[in-house]
């Protein structure tokens, strides 16, 4: 004994140390077994160890009682064979009998199939076994393993996957890579430190470089740049050119490169941020050489045919104003034949001449509105226009014509149509002339013409008004109707050697009817006459646009005194007349001067100033009125000077507005409306005077009448006087045509226009207006010869009142 | 915790609802890692948030997600990775039950890194014990819950639990009284 105090325990505190013990005795047979080993064998208990168990280890021993003697510090290994097979370590001890041995250890279990296989639970174990610890140990290594399994899997599909991107990639890195080296562009990737990324045999091909697109990678684009600047046209502009797209790297496309040998590339400069966030720079080149000569080409061409086209329009004008002038002397001329003393046969000549002139004149102005229209040179107007007087008006052109072929003509105008609407009066006046001439033209003589003029309100300011011409002519073939309206077409062929024209005024009458917004339509049969149809969509005139004509009259509450400032006493007569006594008082001055002096003694509440007048002119009397006098008192200038900048130059040297000479009283009252306080003036509505409807002719008398206030002898006398004065300008204004003296012309209409003005005469005087301000002497040749026809159908009118 | 119980989240989420809604799960909880190891340690707050994104996405209560979850962690993960050795604690579910706490005293030893629950039994009747769950962590009870049952579906025992002591009111620790026929 070593002096360690010897240690008693009972048996089933052993039996729980060491479930698993046995003992055997001198023959190996076994004695006692703890439970847990028991509980997988239960027949244990006086078998033979032999029997039981095979030694695995050591592996040498002759198995009897001397044997187990002289291994007890070794360790066994036991296996027990049979339905359960389990693996036993430990190792024997002496017992207190000398000859027996005990066995003293637990279960080798590595696979925990084996315990479920023993039916052993983990409670079996003594608690201080660690087997089973061990047994969750490589458990859990087993789990681990189970995990890395997963992970492998994981790993290998995701390799897979990895691989296969790489094939992709490396793929179509190739089909990208030999799509760049084969296409047509240059192409030029470049780092931020300008070194080559990629290029293309395309990009050295187009810069002349003698180097592979391979051999480019990697070196410095800005030398190589310097090294190929001289084939440019302009080498240093390309270099810094360069610099400043990459100093403001944006994307610019479409920069134009010019080569000394002629070449032009297109270049297309692209900042490309990649995936890694690196600045990379693309240049793509294209050579344009081809289509930018082209191009050039093109434009060359294009201008040339403008240049053509622009000769053939002066062309155009030019033979038209060449025929035109002779053609206006020979209709002037023959007019003037036809009211002289005249034989039948020679009255029958001239005659011939006047309409073969006619036609002509129609061939040729159709042509000119024709051309015009096409190239888009007419632009309509939108003034106020009187609807009814424009069409009655048209109508009245033709009367002669009417007359000559004693066509039964019928106007039939809705009087519910509103009577301003905004347009362009003459080519309204166009249409309706062209359609009624047309009408008139292939009407046989006693056959019937009708205007009828309807419309209906779309709402409350446009009214959809529909110009109805009808007549009991020729009429039109069913399979001509689709193209009457087509340019140099006629409905038969024999029209135009029966009845002349071109073929264009249809397709000009439609091209108008379309620029007011409007459609043209037919209706027809064959030998029994036509209907055609305008409908155009008006848009009513508000009162501001038709000038506060109608229907309101303002009046001044009490009266006012006046000062006319005028050197000419017919003028100073004709201002009395038209301005209404009730407005009140008027003094006359026939000079500045004289004026200065009533102005000294007298105050009035207005000054109407003549311009030019002997000794003090009208700007010289304002600025003594504003500049000596430091008066205020409205100005309104009167002048016939009606053109442009007059205005201006008034207002400039002081006074207030102006008016045209001769002026309505109206148009007087309209400006004084803006210069006095409104409280001044008294509105009150207008009666619609039948007379003021019932516009048709050239002319009335209303306006005279007005004047005349009752004297028939001044209304007679200036009915005389204007007949005169007129057939002695009608020679001149033929003769100016004739030449082509616009001026001429210009001087005849401003004269002329004070006494279309008394009378009424509105549609020439408007012409004579638009001749006035008209910058075109060709425009003022072609007017005048309107001119001249409307002014000897109005002395035609004129002599017939006389 | 060891990354087998949030593995184990994984697998009731994805078994019953689909992968794309663990997906769903994973990044409500803002956890981006791939996949779990069984035996790395993970922080606790991955186990919570999980199971918080699961209850919001799946719509199912906490306790709901906590106890099927603990039936899961019996029947899948405990008999699919330690089978032999949940089958070798006990031969019915009394036997279990007692064997549990020496059970997870040798869990300890394994996971070094792991604070396992506590767990000791009292009580022992012929058809009742009384289970005490002792832990650091918050908020689990209804996993132990679950856990309970599972075993008890292991065992084809019916039970009843009680839980007869509650942290959340102000006791000590939970104690489960386990009922079967």
């Amino acid at each position: 004994m070593d002096g360690t105090p010897p240690i008693f325990i009972s048996a089933k505190q052993f039996e729980k140390l060491f479930p698993f013990h046995f003992i055997v005795d001198e023959h190996l047979l076994i004695q006692s077994a703890g439970m847990s080993l028991l509980k997988v064998y239960p027949h244990l208990i006086g078998e033979s160890f032999q029997s039981v168990f095979m030694v695995k280890r050591p592996s040498n021993i002759i198995m009897e009682n001397a044997a187990i003697k002289d291994c007890l510090d070794q360790i066994f290994i036991l296996k027990v064979e049979g339905e359960v097979e389990l693996l036993l370590r430990g190792h024997f001890i002496n017992t207190d009998v000398e000859t027996c041995y005990m066995f003293v250890g637990s279960p080798w279990i590595t696979d925990l199939n084996d315990l479920r296989k023993s039916n052993l639970l983990i409670s079996d174990f003594a608690l201080h076994d660690t087997i089973t610890d061990m047994m969750l140990i490589i458990q859990s290594k087993e789990l681990v393993m189970k995990d890395l399994h997963v992970l492998m899997e994981r790993l290998q599909s995701k390799g897979e996957v990895l691989l296969r991107s790489e094939r992709e990639v490396k793929s179509s890195n190739s089909k990208l890579n030999a799509l760049i080296q084969n296409m047509q562009s240059g192409i030029l990737v470049e780092d931020s430190q300008r070194k080559v990324l990629l290029c293309n045999q395309a990009l050295c091909d187009f810069f002349e470089m003698p180097v592979s697109a391979e051999a480019l990678l990697g070196s410095d684009c800005s030398s190589a740049a310097e090294q190929i600047k001289e084939a440019l046209l302009h080498p240093d502009e390309f270099v810094d050119r360069i610099a400043v797209l990459i100093r403001e790297n944006k994307t610019v496309i479409q920069d134009l490169l010019f080569f000394k040998n002629g070449k032009i590339l297109e270049r297309d400069f692209i900042p490309v941020m990649t995936a890694d966030n690196e600045l990379n720079y693309l240049w793509h080149y294209n050579d344009v050489t081809v289509k930018k000569r082209i191009e050039i080409d093109l434009v060359n061409a294009k201008n040339t045919a403008v240049k053509s086209q622009k000769i053939k329009e002066d062309f155009l004008a030019n033979m038209s104003h060449e025929i035109r002038t002779p053609l206006n002397a020979i209709l002037g001329f023959s007019n003037l034949l036809q009211k002289t003393k005249l034989n039948e046969e020679q009255k029958d000549l001239i005659d011939t001449v006047a309409i073969a002139g006619d036609n002509l004149m129609g061939i040729i102005n159709d042509i000119l509105d024709f051309t015009k229209m096409e190239s888009g040179n007419i632009i309509l107007e939108n003034a106020a226009l009187d609807l009814k007087l424009t069409l009655l008006n048209s109508s009245k052109i033709l009367s002669k014509k009417i007359e000559e072929k004693n066509i039964d003509f019928k106007v039939c105008f809705d009087n519910s149509l509103p009577r301003w609407v905004l347009g362009d009066a003459l080519r309204l006046s166009q249409i309706a002339t062209n359609l009624l001439g047309n009408a008139l033209k292939f009407t046989s003589n006693d056959g019937k013409v009708t205007l009828n003029v309807f419309g209906e309100n779309i709402d409350e300011f446009t009214n959809n008004v529909s110009i109805e011409i009808s007549d009991t002519g020729i009429g039109i073939s069913a399979d001509k109707m689709e193209t009457i309206f087509d340019r140099f077409t006629q409905a038969e062929d024999f029209t135009s050697r029966k009845f002349g024209g071109t073929g264009l005024g249809l397709s000009i009458t439609k091209m108008l009817v379309e620029q007011f917004g409007g459609t043209i339509s037919c209706r027809s049969r064959y030998g029994e006459g036509s209907v055609f149809t305008v409908r155009i969509p008006f848009v009513v005139a508000s009162e501001m646009a038709v000038g506060g004509v109608l229907p309101k009259e303002s009046k001044f509450k009490k009266e006012i005194q006046m000062l006319l400032v005028e050197d000419n006493v017919l003028n100073q007569k004709l201002a009395k007349k038209v301005i209404p006594a009730e407005w009140g008082q008027i003094d006359v001055a026939e000079n500045g001067l004289v004026a200065k002096e009533l102005l000294k003694t007298k105050s009035y509440d207005i000054i109407l100033m003549d311009l030019q007048m002997p000794l003090m002119n009208g700007y010289e009397t304002t600025h003594y009125v504003r500049h000596v006098l430091h008066s205020e008192i409205p100005i309104i200038a009167m002048t016939a000077n009606a053109i442009l900048g007059e205005r201006e130059k008034c207002i400039a040297a002081g006074m207030n507005d102006y008016v045209s000479k001769p002026f309505r009283a109206d148009d007087l009252l309209s400006r004084m409306k803006l210069l006095f306080p409104p409280d001044h003036f008294t509105d009150v509505i207008k009666p619609e005077s039948p007379s003021a409807v019932a516009k048709e002719a050239l002319f009335n008398l209303e306006h005279l009448n007005e004047i005349a206030e009752g004297d028939e002898s001044f209304v007679g006398d200036f009915l005389k006087t204007f007949v005169a004065e007129m057939q002695k300008e009608i020679p001149i204004l033929s003769a100016a045509i004739a030449n082509g003296n616009s001026e001429d012309i210009m001087r005849i209409a401003h004269k002329s226009k004070v006494s279309f003005v008394v009378l009424n005469a509105v549609q020439i005087e408007t012409l004579c207006k638009e001749i006035e301000q008209n910058p075109d002497s060709d425009g003022v040749v072609r007017s005048g010869e309107l001119l001249l026809q409307l002014l000897q159908e109005l002395l035609l009118d004129v002599s017939k009142i006389g | 915790m060891y990354g087998v119980v949030n593995k184990a989240i994984q697998g009731l989420v994805t078994e019953n609802f689909g992968e794309e809604k663990w997906l769903e799960v994973k990044t409500k909880a803002g956890i981006d890692e791939e996949s779990f190891l069984s035996n790395e340690s993970y922080p606790d707050a991955y186990t919570y948030k999980l199971a918080a994104a699961a209850s919001e996405q799946l719509n199912m209560s906490l306790s709901d997600v906590l106890i099927a979850f603990g039936e899961y962690w019996i029947a899948k993960t405990g008999m699919q990775h330690y089978g032999e050795l949940m089958k070798a604690g006990g031969q019915d579910l009394k036997e279990f039950l007692i064997n549990l706490p020496g059970f997870h005293s040798r869990i300890m030893l394994i996971y070094p890194k792991l604070q396992p629950p506590e767990f000791k039994i009292t009580d022992v009747q012929n058809l009742s014990l009384h289970l005490h769950y002792y832990s650091d962590r918050p908020g689990l009870k209804y996993f132990v819950y679950g856990l309970i049952n599972g075993l008890a579906k292991m065992f084809n025992t019916p039970v009843t639990i009680e839980i007869i002591s509650d942290r959340d009111l102000g006791h000590h620790h939970e104690i489960y009284k386990v009922n079967w026929n």
